[in-house]
C-alpha cells in the first residue's frame, strides 16, 4: 500500500510562461540570446527594468549565480544552457526601477538575475523565469 | 494537419529519447563505480488533475531536470521517463536539483507549435558515502493554470521505493538510508 507522508509542504508558486510580452521587462544588463551572457564593465553592475504601472509598487532584485548544463535536451543541438544556481544577492523594499549591486560579485563569473514588483506581501509582477536576464562580470584586475 | 505536425514532434522525442545519454544514469553501468553512492526517488509531475507518465505517445513533451553537484556550476540533465523514478550514481557530497524544463506542444485558435516553459526549484539534497543507497523522496511537482503555475512539495515513499529498488537492481546490496531533499526557502 502506497503510504504517502508530505514531510515539507512549500507554497512555492513559479510563474513559467515563456514570453517577453509580460512580467516585469528587464532594460540592462541583458543578452540578445539567454545563454551567451555579455561583459559588464564592474563586478558591482547596476540593474535596470521597465517600471511597474498602475500601483505604487517596490521592487525585489535577486541575482543567482549561472550554472552550466552539459546538452540539457535529449534533441536540441544546444550543447550548454544556462541556468540559476545559488541566490548569491538579494535586496527587497527598493523604490526605483534600477539598483546598483551593493556588495562585488565575483570576477569572470556568470548570472542571471530577476526582479519583481510587489504591494507589502503580495508580488504584483515579475521577470518570466526563462526571460531571466544574463551578465557575466570582468576579470579581477 | 495539426495531428500530423504533433504525432512528428512525439515520435522524434521518442526516438531521440532512445539515443538520450545521462551520465549518472545507473541503469547505464555494469556496476556501481568505486566510491559511488546509490541515489534514488521519483519526480512525479501532477499535470491537469493527473499523475503524468513519460515516454509515451500521449506523454505532454519531454520534461528534465537538472541536477547540480555541490561547488560545481555545471549541471547534469536528466529527462524523466515513465512516472518519474530515477536511479543516479554520484560521487558522495552535496547536491541540487536546481531547476525544471518542460518541452511540450502547444496549440491555439491561431498557431500551434512547441514551447519550453522553465522554473526553480532548488531542492537541495545529501549523498553519504561511497556504496550507500541513497533514498531521497518524492518531489511532487503540481502544475496549473494550465500548466503555466506550480507549486513543489517533497514526499516520503521510503517502503515502496526501496521494494521496488532491490527488484530492479538485485545485484546491489545494502541497506537504504534516507536523506530526504530540502526545498529551498527562496526569497
Amino acid at each position: 500500500m502506497r503510504r504517502l507522508i508530505f514531510v515539507l509542504t512549500v507554497g512555492l508558486f513559479g510563474l513559467i510562461a515563456c514570453s517577453a510580452n509580460y512580467g516585469l521587462i528587464p532594460i540592462s544588463p541583458v543578452a540578445d540570446r539567454p545563454d551567451y551572457p555579455n561583459l559588464v564593465d564592474s563586478l558591482q553592475p547596476t540593474l535596470e527594468w521597465n517600471p511597474y504601472s498602475g500601483l505604487d509598487v517596490t521592487y525585489d532584485v535577486i541575482i543567482y549565480e549561472g550554472v552550466r548544463v552539459k546538452k540539457p535536451y535529449a534533441f536540441s543541438l544546444e550543447e550548454k544552457q544556462l541556468v540559476s544556481g545559488k541566490v548569491v544577492y538579494y535586496r527587497q523594499g527598493l523604490k526605483e526601477p534600477q539598483h546598483t549591486i551593493e556588495e562585488p560579485l565575483k570576477p569572470n563569473a556568470e548570472y542571471r538575475w530577476e526582479v519583481r514588483a510587489r504591494t507589502g506581501d503580495k508580488i504584483m509582477s515579475r521577470t518570466m523565469a526563462c526571460n531571466f536576464p544574463v551578465f557575466k562580470t570582468p576579470g579581477s584586475k | 494537419m495539426d495531428w500530423i505536425r504533433r504525432f512528428l514532434l512525439i515520435a522524434l522525442i521518442l526516438f531521440l529519447w532512445g539515443c538520450a545519454t545521462n551520465p549518472i544514469d545507473l541503469s547505464k553501468v555494469k556496476t556501481l563505480p568505486k566510491e559511488e553512492a546509490v541515489v534514488f526517488g521519483r519526480v512525479d509531475i501532477i499535470y491537469k488533475n493527473e499523475p503524468t507518465v513519460w515516454g509515451k505517445l500521449s506523454s505532454p513533451g519531454g520534461f528534465y531536470i537538472f541536477v547540480l553537484p555541490g561547488g560545481s556550476s555545471e549541471a547534469f540533465s536528466h529527462m524523466l521517463r515513465e512516472d518519474g523514478t530515477f536511479y543516479w550514481h554520484l560521487q558522495p557530497g552535496d547536491y541540487t536539483i536546481a531547476e525544471l524544463a518542460w518541452e511540450r506542444a502547444t496549440s491555439g485558435f491561431w498557431s500551434s507549435g512547441w514551447e519550453k516553459v522553465t522554473g526553480r526549484i532548488f531542492a537541495n539534497f545529501k549523498v553519504a558515502e561511497g556504496g550507500s543507497l541513497n533514498y531521497i523522496g518524492t518531489l511532487t511537482i503540481v502544475f496549473e493554470d494550465k500548466g503555466y503555475r506550480y507549486f513543489l512539495r517533497v514526499g516520503d515513499d521510503f517502503d515502496q521505493a526501496t521494494k521496488v529498488f532491490s527488484s530492479k537492481f538485485p545485484d546491489i546490496k545494502g541497506e537504504a538510508v534516507k536523506n530526504l531533499m530540502q526545498l529551498e526557502k527562496g526569497p
